[in-house]
C-alpha cells in the first residue's frame, strides 16, 4: 500500500526559509545566477526548488526586473512534478482531457496556489514537492467531483443497493463459497500476483465510482468493512451503506481488476 | 467583497487543512475533521478516496520526466500569463492568498461592481506598508485568532481585548511599524504614504520621524482637500476621519506610544483602517 496510516506529518511549516541560500544566490552576478538555475538536480551547486520558489515569490511581490525569469523556472520545475504525477495517475488524464491539458491546468492551479499561500514562509518554500503533489490532489478531487456532478459515471448507482441486497441473498443461498471466503481468496490472489501501483491505474480508470471508493477505503486506507467500534472509520461508515453492499462493491471491484489484469 | 454569513470556513479551506494535517492518510485526522465539519463529510470522504487511490511519483521519476521544449514553452507561457493576470487584479501589498479569489473572479469573468471598485481603489500603493484585504477570512474565529496573534507579534504586546469581532472584521489593515523606520528617507526622515480609501478619495499620511508628528490628510483623487476631523483616542478606540459628506474612514489605535497630529494625541502609527462604514 502506498499510503500507510498513522504517520503524522511534521507541522505545516516544518522549517525556516532558506534565507542563507537565497542571499548567497542573490549575491551572484546575473550570468552566474542564470547558470546556477540551469544546474540539474543532484549536481553540485544545484539550486533547490524551495529556494527558487522563494526567489520567485519575492520577485513577484516586489516587482523585480527578472521576476518572469524566476517564475519561468518555477513553472518548469512544477511542470516536471505535475507531469510525473499525472503519468502515474491515468484517471486524471482521462477526466481532464488528456495529459497535456491536465499538465496545463494543474500547473496553473499550483502556481496560483503558490502565490496565494499567505504563510511566511509558505508551504512551497519549505516543502516544494509535497506542496505540488497536494495541489495536484486538490485538482484531481475537483475533476472527480465534476465527473460525479456531471453524471459521467458509468455506475447505475441508484439501483445498485437494491440489486446488491437481492444478489447477496442469492449468493448466500447458493451453497457456493461465502463472500468472506471469496474475498480472502481474491485478496490473496491480488496481493500475490500484481503490483498495487498498476492496480491504482485501473482503479482510477476502470472502476465505477462506488466500487472505486469501496476498494480504495478497504485496500489503500486499510479500513475494515465494518466494526463494532462506532468511532472506527470503516468502509460502511465512509460510504453510508450496509456491510453487504460494501462487500459487494469490493468484490465487484476485485473481479474487474483481476479481469483487466489478466486480459 | 463577499461577507460570509457565518463563522465556518469554506469547504476548500477545510479540505486544504485536512490534506495538510498529515503526510500520509491518517484515519485519526479524517475522524477529527469529520467530527468538526459534519457538513463537509461528503467532500472529505470524496477527497480521501482521491487521495488514497492516487499514486505519487518518486523523486527519480520526477527528475527523469522530460517535458518537450515546445510543450514546456506553452506551459510557461500560459502560466506566466495567468500570473500576470492575477497580479494585475491583485492590489500591491494585499495578502497573497487573496490572489486566489481574484484569480477565480478573473477566470469566471464575474466580478462584482463592489470588487471592481475595491480593486481600483487600493492599487497602486507604496510597498513600505502592507494592506491586507481579508474581510472574508476575518469573519471566522480562526482567522480572528490568527489576526490577533499576528498583531500581537507585530506589536510585541497584547491586542486590546475590547476590540470587537465587528471591529476585527476590518476592511483594510494598514500597519506602519519598524520597517517604516528602515524605509525612511535618510535626508528628511519623513515618511509619505498615499493611502487610497475609496475610488475617489485617498488619505495622505506624512510621518515626521524627527519630530514624531504625523500629518494625516484626506483628499480627493483630483487633489482637492477634504475636511478632516481627528479626535483624540485611546487604545482600542476608533478614530474617525470625516469629510463633509460623512465618514471617510475609521482607524483603530492599537498601541500606546504617543504622537500628535492636528493637535490630537495619537499613538504609535499602527492603524487599523476600516474604510467606509
Amino acid at each position: 500500500m502506498a499510503d500507510s496510516p498513522g504517520e503524522r506529518a511534521a507541522p505545516r511549516q516544518p522549517a525556516a526559509r532558506r534565507d542563507g541560500e537565497i542571499a548567497a544566490f542573490l549575491g551572484l552576478g546575473e550570468a552566474d545566477r542564470k547558470h546556477r538555475l540551469r544546474i540539474l538536480y543532484g549536481k553540485t551547486q544545484h539550486v533547490a526548488d524551495e529556494v527558487v520558489c522563494s526567489l520567485m515569490l519575492q520577485a513577484w511581490r516586489e516587482d523585480w526586473r527578472d521576476a518572469d525569469a524566476y517564475s519561468a523556472e518555477v513553472i518548469r520545475r512544477v511542470a516536471k512534478h505535475v507531469r510525473a504525477h499525472a503519468r502515474k495517475n491515468p484517471g486524471w488524464s482521462q477526466l481532464g482531457g488528456g495529459l497535456k491539458a491536465v499538465v496545463d491546468d494543474f500547473c496553473g492551479a499550483v502556481l496560483i496556489a503558490m502565490v496565494g499561500d499567505s504563510a511566511d514562509p509558505c508551504y512551497a518554500e519549505v516543502a516544494f514537492g509535497d506542496f505540488v503533489y497536494r495541489r495536484c490532489l486538490d485538482c484531481a478531487d475537483k475533476l472527480y467531483a465534476l465527473k460525479h456532478s456531471g453524471g459521467i459515471s458509468l455506475d447505475d448507482e441508484e439501483s445498485t443497493e437494491a440489486q446488491v441486497q437481492q444478489a447477496s441473498t442469492s449468493d448466500l443461498s447458493s451453497g457456493q463459497r461465502s463472500p468472506e471466503q471469496l474475498l480472502i481468496e481474491l485478496e490473496e490472489e491480488l496481493l500475490q500476483s500484481f503490483q498495487l501501483e498498476k492496480i491504482k491505474g485501473l482503479v482510477q480508470t476502470d472502476l465505477p465510482e462506488l466500487q472505486r471508493n469501496a476498494f480504495s477505503f478497504r485496500y489503500y486506507g486499510l479500513m475494515k468493512i465494518e466494526s463494532k467500534n462506532p468511532s472506527e472509520l470503516t468502509v460502511v461508515r465512509m460510504m453510508g451503506c450496509t456491510e453487504k453492499t460494501a462487500s459487494k462493491y469490493i468484490r465487484q471491484a476485485l473481479a474487474t481488476i483481476i479481469e483487466r489484469l489478466k486480459s | 467583497m463577499t461577507i460570509r454569513s457565518n463563522d465556518r470556513p469554506s469547504v476548500e479551506e477545510v479540505l486544504r487543512d485536512y490534506s495538510s494535517a498529515s503526510h500520509t492518510f491518517d484515519p485519526a485526522a479524517l475522524n477529527d475533521f469529520l467530527h468538526r465539519y459534519p457538513e463537509y463529510s461528503e467532500s472529505l470522504v470524496a477527497y480521501t478516496s482521491v487521495w488514497l487511490m492516487s499514486a505519487r511519483a518518486t523523486s527519480e521519476e520526477i527528475q527523469a520526466e522530460e517535458v518537450p521544449a515546445a510543450e514546456m514553452l506553452s506551459i510557461q507561457s500560459k502560466a506566466l500569463a495567468l500570473l500576470h493576470q492575477v497580479k494585475q487584479q491583485t492590489p500591491v501589498g494585499t495578502a497573497p492568498n487573496e490572489a486566489l479569489s481574484h484569480f477565480d473572479s478573473v477566470q469566471s469573468g464575474k466580478r462584482s461592481t463592489e470588487e471592481t471598485t475595491r480593486l481600483e481603489a487600493v492599487s497602486p500603493m507604496s510597498p513600505v506598508f502592507e494592506v491586507i484585504e481579508s474581510l472574508k477570512r476575518t469573519t471566522t474565529d480562526a482567522s480572528r485568532s490568527r489576526l490577533r496573534a499576528w498583531l500581537e507579534s507585530l506589536l510585541g504586546r497584547d491586542v486590546p481585548t475590547d476590540v470587537s469581532p465587528k471591529q476585527m472584521a476590518f476592511r483594510r489593515l494598514i500597519y506602519v511599524t519598524e520597517p517604516i523606520h528602515a524605509a525612511a528617507r535618510a535626508s528628511t526622515d519623513v515618511i509619505h504614504v498615499n493611502l487610497v480609501v475609496s475610488k475617489d478619495e485617498r488619505v495622505e499620511i506624512n510621518w515626521d520621524k524627527v519630530s514624531g508628528s504625523v500629518d494625516i490628510r484626506p483628499m480627493r483623487r483630483d487633489g482637492s482637500p477634504l475636511l478632516l476631523c481627528v479626535v483624540d483616542a485611546d487604545i482600542g478606540e476608533p478614530v474617525e476621519l470625516v469629510d463633509e459628506s460623512g465618514h471617510l474612514a475609521r482607524m483603530l489605535i492599537i498601541t500606546d506610544q504617543s504622537f500628535t497630529a492636528h493637535g490630537a494625541k495619537f499613538k504609535n502609527p499602527v492603524f487599523v483602517l476600516f474604510g467606509k462604514q
